[in-house]
C-alpha cells in the first residue's frame, strides 16, 4: 500500500503523519508494558499509517519484534534498513509477548478505549481540499436521497473525499469536519468521491483545505470522535483509508 | 513462495452481456461505462478495453489523471473520455491535448481552460445543478455559464459537446423535477446559441428505469458490474449478471472450548471486508453457507463452523459472488450490512489480486 514520501505540494487528499509523535507514543507504551518480548503491531499496513515508514521511526526503540500482515510489509520494512525483525502471525507467540496495538497511532482499541488518558497522541491528521462551493437556499435537500436539509441559507463547499476513499457512507449521521477554525457537519451521504460540508457563513474557495480528524489540541475533531460518530474504533477507520489518499510524513 | 490471502475474479463475459443489456435498454440512447475508482474495483484498463470492444464510445474516467492513463493505454479517439472532478490547481493543457471531453460547472473553469494556451479546443460539458447541490451551476449562473462558454468558442479556446446533470434519486417525484428543470437548462443554453448540444442526465438506476431520464446518453457505472440497488429488484431479475468474485483460502482451523470450530481467512478489515459482515453475512465453503463471525481483525475474518462442517485447510472459501457457488451476491451483503454494494466492491484493497475469467 502507499507508504511513499510525496512532494506534491497540494495533494486533494492527504494523511500526515507525525513520526515525532508515533515515537512518543511507542515510549509512553514500552514504559508501560510489562518486562516481556515487546512486539509492535503494525498489521494492516500500520493501520493505514504505512508500515515500512513507522518502522523507520521507530528503529531506534527497544521494540524486539514488529508484527506485520504479509510478505509485502515485511519485505518493505526491511528495505527500509530497519534491523527489528518484521514477523507474521504463525510466528507469534502470543503468550510470552506484549503486543503494542494501534493505540501506538493515538487510536482507539477494545483494551484502550481512551488513549488520550494515557498520554497518548493520534499520529495522523486527515485532510482533503475543498473542489467548489455553492450557496443554497433554507431547506434545500443535499445529495442522494435527499436525507440532509439545509436549516437556513448557507455555504456548501464539495470536499474531494469520498467512500471510496473509505469514508463512511454514513458519516452525514453526526459527522463533523473542521474548517477555518471551528468544525461543521457533514451535508448529506457521502458519494463515492465527494462528501459536502455545510459551512455555514464562514468564506471557503475551492483548494481550501478541510480536516476530517487529527490532534484535538488544535481543534480538529479526535480520530476516536470521528470513529465513534460511525460506530466503528478509530483503528478501523484508519487501516481502510483508500491509496488515493496520499501518505505524507512529518 | 507467497500463497495469495484472497483473490478477486473478474467475468469479463458477465461484463460484456451487461453491456449488451444496457445498450439494448437505452437504445437510441447511448451509453457511457464508467470506470471510475479502478472500474469501481474491476480493473481500469481491462474494463475500459472490454466496453470498447463491445462497441461503447464514451468512457467516464472521474478525473484527468484516470483519463490521461487510458489515453497512455492506447484507448484513443474517437473513444470519448470524460472527466468531471477537476482539481483546481490542475494544469488542463496535456488533458485538452489529449482530446479529453471536460465536465465544466463555473466560470472560474471556463478561466483556467482559457489561460491553459492549448492548442486546440477544449471538448466541455456544462453541468447544471437541477437538485443534488453537489457541483453544477446553479439555475442563477447557468446563463453567464452559458454565454461565457459560447464567447470561449466563437474564439476557438473551446467546443461546446454536451449539457449535463446528475440527479438525486430521492424520489420519482424529485426526480422528474430535476429533469424538468434540466429541459429548462437545455433550452436557455440553445437560446444562447449553444448548437445541438447531447444530453445526458441519468445514471444506473433512472436510466435503465426512465425512458424520459435517458437524453442522449446514459451514465452507466454499478449496473455494468451487476451491482443494482440494494432492497430493489436483483441482478438476475434485471438480467444483468454480478461481474466480481472474491474468494479466500481457509488459513486455520480452530477448536474452541465450547466444542464447535472456526476457520479462518486471511482478509480482514484493512483489506475493505466491513465490520458489520459478521453475524450478518454467510459464506460458501464446497457449496454450502457458513456464517461469518466476530471479531473481524485488522487482517483476518472467522467463520463458524458446524458439527458436519466438512471443511479442511486450503479450501477455498467464496465470499461474495454471482450465487452460483451457493454465496451470497454483492447486493445481499449490502442490504446486510447497511451499505451499497458499490461502496464493498470500490474499499478492496488493490493489494488483493485480480484475475480474469
Amino acid at each position: 500500500m502507499s507508504s511513499a514520501l510525496t512532494t506534491h505540494p497540494m495533494p486533494l487528499r492527504r494523511a500526515t503523519i507525525d513520526l515525532g509523535i508515533v515515537r512518543g507514543n511507542a515510549r509512553v507504551l514500552i514504559a508501560h508494558a510489562s518486562p516481556s518480548r515487546i512486539v509492535v503491531d503494525l498489521r494492516g499496513d500500520a493501520y493505514g499509517h504505512g508500515a515500512a515508514a513507522v518502522a523507520a521511526a521507530m528503529s531506534s526503540e527497544a521494540i524486539d519484534a514488529f508484527l506485520v500482515s504479509n510478505d509485502e510489509a515485511a519485505h518493505a520494512i526491511r528495505a527500509s534498513g530497519v534491523l527489528i525483525p518484521a514477523i507474521q502471525r504463525r510466528q507469534a507467540d502470543a503468550a510470552a509477548e506484549s503486543l503494542i496495538g494501534p493505540e501506538i497511532f493515538g487510536l482507539d482499541t477494545l483494551s484502550v478505549p481512551d488513549p488520550r488518558a494515557l498520554g497518548l497522541l493520534p499520529a495522523m491528521t486527515l485532510s482533503a481540499r475543498v473542489l467548489s462551493t455553492k450557496k443554497v437556499g433554507a431547506d434545500e435537500g443535499v445529495s442522494y436521497g435527499y436525507v440532509y436539509r439545509t436549516t437556513a441559507p448557507t455555504t456548501l463547499a464539495m470536499v474531494c473525499l469520498g467512500y471510496s476513499d473509505g469514508i463512511d457512507r454514513h458519516a452525514c449521521n453526526g459527522g463533523r469536519a473542521w474548517f477555518a477554525g471551528s468544525t461543521h457537519p457533514v451535508a448529506g451521504r457521502v458519494a463515492m468521491d465527494v462528501f459536502m460540508l455545510d459551512v455555514g457563513d464562514k468564506p471557503v474557495s475551492p483548494g481550501d483545505e478541510v480536516v476530517l480528524f487529527g490532534d484535538e489540541a488544535q481543534g480538529y475533531p479526535s480520530p476516536v470522535a470521528w470513529a465513534t460518530s460511525l460506530g466503528k474504533t478509530a483503528a478501523e477507520v484508519t487501516a481502510s483509508l483508500g491509496d488515493r489518499i496520499v501518505r505524507s510524513y512529518v | 513462495m507467497t500463497i495469495p490471502t484472497g483473490e478477486i475474479l473478474i467475468d469479463l463475459e458477465a461484463l460484456r452481456h451487461n453491456i449488451d443489456v444496457l445498450t439494448a435498454q437505452v437504445a437510441p440512447s447511448q451509453v457511457m461505462v464508467v470506470v471510475k475508482n479502478d472500474a469501481y474495483g474491476h480493473g481500469l484498463i481491462d474494463v475500459t478495453r472490454a466496453a470498447v470492444e463491445s462497441g461503447v464510445s464514451w468512457i467516464g474516467a472521474l478525473d484527468l489523471p484516470t483519463a490521461l492513463s487510458l489515453r497512455d493505454a492506447g484507448v484513443s479517439s474517437p473513444t470519448r473520455i470524460f472527466a468531471w472532478l477537476l482539481d483546481p490547481e490542475e494544469d488542463l493543457a496535456p488533458t485538452i491535448a489529449a482530446s479529453v471531453d471536460l465536465g465544466i460547472s463555473t466560470v472560474a473553469q471556463l478561466n483556467t481552460i482559457a489561460a491553459s494556451q492549448a492548442a486546440n479546443p477544449a471538448r466541455v460539458h456544462l453541468k447544471i445543478d437541477t437538485g443534488l447541490h453537489r457541483n453544477g451551476a446553479t439555475p442563477e449562473d447557468w446563463p453567464g455559464l452559458v454565454a461565457r462558454a459560447r464567447d470561449l468558442e466563437d474564439q476557438g479556446v473551446v467546443e461546446i459537446v454536451a449539457v449535463w446533470t446528475h440527479i438525486a434519486e430521492a424520489d420519482d417525484h424529485e426526480d422528474s423535477l430535476s429533469i424538468a428543470r434540466f429541459e429548462d437548462a437545455v433550452a436557455i443554453a440553445r437560446d444562447l446559441g449553444v448548437r445541438a448540444p447531447l444530453r445526458h442526465l441519468a445514471a444506473s438506476a433512472a436510466g435503465f428505469a426512465r425512458s424520459d431520464a435517458r437524453f442522449d446518453l446514459v451514465r452507466f457505472g454499478a449496473f455494468v458490474y451487476g451491482l443494482p440497488p440494494g432492497d430493489g429488484p436483483s441482478a438476475e431479475s434485471m438480467g444483468l449478471r454480478q461481474v466480481m468474485t472474491l474468494r479466500a483460502p481457509i488459513s486455520l482451523i480452530e477448536a474452541l472450548p465450547d466444542g464447535g470450530r472456526r476457520a479462518s481467512i486471511d482478509l480482514g478489515f484493512a483489506d475493505g471486508l466491513s465490520t458489520s459482515a459478521p453475524g450478518r453475512i454467510a459464506v460458501a465453503i464446497n457449496g454450502r453457507r457458513h456464517p461469518l463471525v466476530g471479531p473481524l481483525e485488522v487482517d483476518r475474518a472467522w467463520i463458524a463452523l458446524d458439527d458436519d462442517s466438512d471443511v479442511a485447510v486450503g479450501d477455498t472459501v467464496t465470499v461474495w459472488g454471482d450465487g452460483s457457488a451457493g454465496e451470497q451476491t454483492l447486493q445481499e451483503w449490502g442490504n446486510a450490512t447497511d451499505t451499497m454494494s458499490e461502496e464493498l466492491v470500490v474499499r478492496l484493497s488493490p493489494r488483493i489480486p485480480r484475475r480474469l475469467v
